[in-house]
């Protein structure tokens, strides 16, 4: 009798904790209607029945001839107006001390990797600064220049989140990583930079990469399905 | 991390059940023992779930996009690069350039698995020019079972027959609701 009690108030009390569990997995903020918008006033598409599927295919990350070499402005495609950038120089370090950079200078760059390992920023510098062994720090030395760009969160605000490095292959994503400005300009966002019509700045910007991906290593800009308006530009002399 | 914590349950209440049958021999005695069983379970309870209380990485950084996007009739979204997402916040996408006042987007996640699935609520929303929007998705709930992340892509089509050229800004997790559109 002890033994049916215990044994049926334990069951009850394990099933009620996954089922609550569950819930959450499946309600969670991302499903809220809160602040649901009445400007809409297109017609929804009809739900589609029968589930589409589509399976990426490999990146081709071969660098076209019209490349922006080191030293070489180039346009970026993002801005209403004429925003340029120019990679200066390169160079790559195996410990933050080189780099005269601490850990704390870093931000998280969620890096996008063919095998799907997820590598956060405490994988990269370890306990002791130095950098993980298959990876090594690339530092690049960046001119922007705003000719005739207007922002469009703010009149002179911009953002650097779209210049990633590809490499390797199967291609991984570099994603930014450290940049010099970072957070000065917008604190949630931490790769906008402040930067008026007419106005230049020098500045630096960061990347882990695989030693193994540096040979292959290029910079694009707004890398998308169709190869619309991309930019390819070099990291690597 | 929900299978974790009810294995630990189930081996926790087993061992309870073990340990202590053979010494109850009365319901005085019994109160005893389950009031210890309690008190070891919100322990058990407390210690497990804790690490998953840790806050988890979110990727809320934009991501400029520049696309060309294809007329409604063309049944044909274009879609941009992929990025990780960490959890079941809502996609952010502020399409402050368009050809045409209003856009449909669909957000695609691949299940940790390299297939893409559109995992849009209610298929597609419609997403207004210059209006910073939340799209509701199902990315990071379908998720391969243990996986810490999933790739997810916007894709973009007109709502018209007008084509053109989509300058957004976008990023797969969020830190507040902005506009909700479906």
């Amino acid at each position: 009798m002890k033994n049916k009690l215990i044994l049926m108030l334990c069951g009850a009390m394990v099933l009620s904790a996954l089922s609550g569990c569950g819930k959450n997995n499946v309600s969670e903020q991302n499903i809220g209607e809160a602040g649901k918008s009445t400007e809409n006033s297109i017609v929804e598409q009809s739900e589609t029945t029968e589930e589409e599927t589509f399976t990426e295919a490999p990146l081709d990350i071969s660098k076209p001839d019209d490349i922006a070499k080191i030293g070489t402005p180039f346009l970026s495609p993002f801005e209403d107006g004429n925003m340029y950038y120019t990679i200066d120089d390169c160079k790559v370090y195996q410990t933050l001390e080189e780099a005269g950079l601490e850990k704390e200078d870093f931000i998280e760059p969620y890096s996008n990797y063919a095998d799907r390992q997820y590598w956060g920023l405490s994988s990269y510098i370890l306990e002791d600064g130095s950098i993980e062994d298959t990876h090594q720090l690339l530092i690049l030395d960046l001119t922007i220049k705003n000719e005739s760009a207007m922002g469009h969160n703010k009149k002179d605000e911009f953002g650097l989140g779209g210049l990633v490095l590809f490499g390797g292959d199967p291609a991984n994503m570099y994603c930014m990583s450290y940049f010099k400005e970072a957070g000065k300009a917008n604190q949630e966002q931490s790769l906008h930079f402040k930067l008026g019509q007419g106005e230049e700045m020098h500045t630096q910007i960061g990347y882990f990469v695989r030693k193994d991906d540096m040979d292959s290593l290029v910079g694009i800009i707004n890398k998308n399905e169709e190869r619309f308006m991309e930019v390819y530009f070099e990291v690597t002399e | 991390m929900y299978g974790y914590l009810g294995s630990s349950l189930l081996i926790y209440c087993h061992s309870f059940i073990q340990f202590y049958d053979s010494k109850v021999k009365d319901w005085k005695e019994m109160e005893i023992y389950m009031k210890k069983f309690i008190a070891g379970l919100l322990t058990l309870c407390i210690l497990v779930t804790t690490p998953g209380m840790v806050s988890h990485a979110a990727n809320t950084s934009d991501k400029p996009i520049t696309i060309h996007i294809n007329a409604a009739s063309s049944g044909k979204y274009t879609g941009t690069t992929a990025h990780n997402k960490f959890n079941s916040t809502k996609v952010y996408v502020y399409a402050w350039a368009t050809p045409v006042q209003y856009v449909f987007v669909q957000t695609w996640g691949d299940r940790s698995t390299g297939t893409y699935h559109n995992e849009t609520k209610g298929t597609t929303a419609t997403v207004r020019k210059g209006v910073r929007s939340s799209i509701t998705n199902y990315c990071f709930e379908r998720r391969t079972s243990g996986a810490q992340f999933v790739s997810v892509k916007p894709k973009f089509k007109s709502t018209s027959a007008v084509t053109g050229t989509l300058k957004a800004d976008w990023s797969p997790d969020s830190t507040r609701n902005y506009t909700v559109v479906n």
